[in-house]
């Protein structure tokens, strides 16, 4: 008797029953695959806040650190005593600046008026405060305070200029012609 | 007892998900509280180190700046009368007094006093007008303007008296200036041509001598 063997059948049959596992298998398995995922989840946190707990006690360490903190304060405090100090320049640049623009009174101002001065004029008295000038005069000819008025009027070193008017004194020999004019220094004190 | 296939899929999700849920729940959740926290304060102490680092390195710019401004500080100070001892001026004024043969008749020195230095300036407000219009030679009404320093010196008056030519007297105030006085001003003037005498008071603007020091 002759028997007719399907190998292709077979094959499939023994195949099938290797690959595919039984449900109950597959269902002790996946809870099992769950619980191991969680543990490994926990694991890697556990691991990862070991790592961090280290790397932080690392920090602290330099941040506890005497010389470190020593040398971090010298630095704070020279920062300070910069930024007080630029300020304090800063002060000085301004008030070099105010005193650097002051105005000073210097002989210009006498050599000025005496330059305008007619022949017959002679100047008594000058007084100079900040930008105020009067002067005092006498003068041998009428004419002289009036000329005196209108040079000084002339002259742009001197601004304002208001001629108060003149006055005879002394006698027919020596009749001199006194009087006073006030004016302005042009620029400020 | 034996379970139906459908029983023991549902009863292996069942476990399953107990198993997630209760270990998110009881284990993984409070673990990243955990783990987060320390992660912060990792941060906050990162920035803190970053901070001290920075700050320690800029310690060589830091130094050179302060090297800079200590010199700067120098420099403008130099700008600056020192402290006035009234002997020392005296004796400066004696010697100028000499030079340009001027008799000194009195010094007196006022009392010191904390101000701030200020520019007074007189200007004719109506002046463009005026020039626009060729009106230069009306009246000039002058308004004084005010700028003053932000910090205070010490300022003095200084009361001289001498007698001398009046080429003489315009020398030594001339004079008054080529000392180390760089901030000492003739404040007024009074020159008697007739008796030749004069009467200077000056504006002397000195450092505080804590300042100097």
């Amino acid at each position: 008797m002759k028997h007719k063997i399907d190998l292709y059948k077979c094959y499939k049959k023994t195949n099938k029953k290797s690959i595919k596992p039984s449900l109950n298998t597959i269902v002790i398995i996946v809870p099992i695959i769950v619980l191991i995922t969680v543990l490994v989840s926990f694991y890697n946190q556990q691991m990862q806040i070991k790592q961090r707990t280290s790397e932080l006690q690392v920090n602290q360490k330099y941040l506890d650190d005497e010389s470190v903190k020593l040398e971090f304060e010298e630095v704070i405090e020279m920062q300070t005593t910069l930024e007080s100090k630029v300020e304090y320049t800063k002060q000085l640049d301004d008030l070099n600046e105010v005193l650097g623009n002051k105005k000073k009174i210097y002989s210009y101002v006498f050599n000025a008026i005496e330059a305008v001065l007619p022949q017959e004029v002679f100047v008594d008295l000058v007084v100079v405060e900040k930008f105020d000038v009067v002067i005092h005069f006498k003068s041998s000819s009428p004419t002289g305070p009036a000329l005196l008025a209108r040079n000084l009027r002339r002259n742009s070193s001197f601004t304002n200029v208001t001629y108060n008017g003149m006055k005879q004194e002394g006698g027919s020999e020596a009749t001199l012609y006194t009087g006073s004019i006030n004016l302005n220094l042009t620029g400020g004190f | 007892m034996i379970l139906t296939n459908r029983e023991k899929i549902l009863l292996s999700v069942l476990v399953s998900l107990v198993i997630v849920i209760g270990g998110f729940v009881l284990i993984l959740s409070p673990n990243q509280t955990k783990l987060n926290e320390i992660q912060s304060r990792k941060f906050i102490q990162e920035e803190e180190i970053q901070t001290m680092k920075s700050t320690i390195e800029s310690r060589f710019y830091i130094e050179e700046k302060l090297e800079e401004t200590n010199q700067l500080i120098k420099e403008n100070v130099d700008k600056i009368s020192p402290p006035l001892i009234n002997e020392q001026c005296e004796l400066f004024l004696i010697k100028l007094a000499s030079r340009y043969n001027v008799e000194l008749i009195s010094v007196s020195y006022d009392e010191s006093t904390y101000v701030k230095p200020s520019i007074e300036s007189a200007v004719d407000k109506h002046l463009p007008y005026k020039q626009a219009n060729g009106l230069e030679d009306e009246e000039v009404i002058l308004e004084s303007t005010i700028k003053e320093a932000p910090s205070e010196l010490m300022h003095k008056y200084i009361v001289i008296d001498i007698e001398g030519s009046h080429t003489m007297i315009k020398n030594f105030i001339d004079g008054l200036y080529t000392g180390g006085y760089k901030t000492m001003f003739v404040n007024s003037v009074d020159m008697d041509y007739e008796s030749e005498s004069a009467s200077i008071i000056l504006d002397m603007f000195s450092l505080p001598e804590a300042i100097w020091e």
